[in-house]
């Protein structure tokens, strides 16, 4: 009896476990508007900065990262950024400017490989000139950075 | 006073002159560049909004829309400079003081991104092998603009 009650919860847990994991990853997917189901498709760009040196609290130069040609609809996902750090060097902040505009800053600690994601430009538009540079906090600090921007459209 | 008191004083300021370096590398001496900019969004969100934008900047955009559809199938021009939707949006947002910007920037995006969408639907209805940067046949753009149902209301 206690067998049949047993297998009986296993199989209305297996069940829900199922159609949750069916609905998740169908949302990755697809979204409905105005009776329209649109099918998401995904795409990314990324660039490297070259050796961004600052001084005394004064910002690197800034580099250029450009998106390139994107579709009209697209629609930043993550923002992702693997940065190496001088030995040497002070902390400091990392600032990656949007073509809009907008700026995030990061702040980083220790020498070596890095890697920071933002979530802060989600949903904004990819398309244009991105800006890195980095800013010491301390006499000098060195890095080099790359960038990735996913985004779906 | 004797040479081994001598030699410790000696020592005790060669440690604080090496622990002055050490903390001025290790804790902030200076500010981010950024700190107090009105365009940071480090630990913001209440720039996600839509405001009011005229009229003008709205048709422009939609217009902007239209003629990304029909020149680069969908697609943003590879020189920036050269794209419509980026002109205007540019254009506006550099009118608008700094602490305004970010709003309108969301607001302006929304803009043209449904209207992109509205597009995009109804040429994929019409014309299901359509995929971007494939040429929008004249006829069906004809189409969608013959009863606009444009909503510029946003």
């Amino acid at each position: 009896m206690y067998k049949r009650i047993y297998s009986f919860i296993v199989a209305i847990v297996m069940m829900f476990t199922l159609s949750v994991s069916v609905s998740v990853s169908a949302e990755d997917t697809t979204f409905m508007s105005d009776d329209t189901i649109s099918i998401f498709a995904t795409n990314y760009f990324s660039g490297s900065t070259g050796t961004m040196n600052s001084l005394y609290g004064n910002e690197s130069t800034l580099f250029n990262i450009s998106s390139g040609t994107t579709p009209s609809l697209a629609k930043v996902s993550g923002v992702t950024l693997n940065v190496n750090v001088s030995s040497g060097s002070a902390p400091f902040y990392l600032n990656v400017k949007h073509p809009d505009g907008s700026v995030v800053q990061h702040y980083i600690t220790g020498t070596g490989n890095k890697s920071v994601t933002f979530d802060q430009f989600n949903h904004t538009d990819p398309y244009g000139t991105w800006k890195v540079s980095i800013t010491t906090t301390g006499i000098v600090s060195t890095a080099t950075a790359r960038m990735t921007v996913n985004y779906t459209y | 006073m004797n040479f081994s008191s001598i030699g410790n004083l000696h020592q005790s300021v060669k440690i604080a002159q090496m622990k002055e370096l050490v903390d001025s590398q290790s804790s902030p001496r200076y500010p981010g560049t950024y700190d107090n900019d009105p365009m940071n969004i480090t630990n913001r969100t209440d720039w996600k909004k839509i405001v009011p934008v005229p009229d003008k900047v709205k048709q422009d955009l939609i217009n902007a829309v239209k003629e990304t559809m029909e020149q680069n199938g969908g697609m943003r021009h590879a020189n920036e400079e050269k794209d419509p939707i980026h002109r205007i949006k540019q254009t506006y947002l550099n009118s608008l003081p700094k602490s305004e910007r970010l709003s309108a920037s969301w607001t302006l995006t929304e803009i043209y991104r449904n209207e992109a969408q509205r597009l995009v639907d109804f040429v994929r209805v019409k014309d299901p092998s359509w995929d971007w940067g494939k040429p929008v046949k004249t006829e069906i753009l004809e189409e969608v603009y013959k009863s606009p149902n444009v909503d510029i209301k946003v």
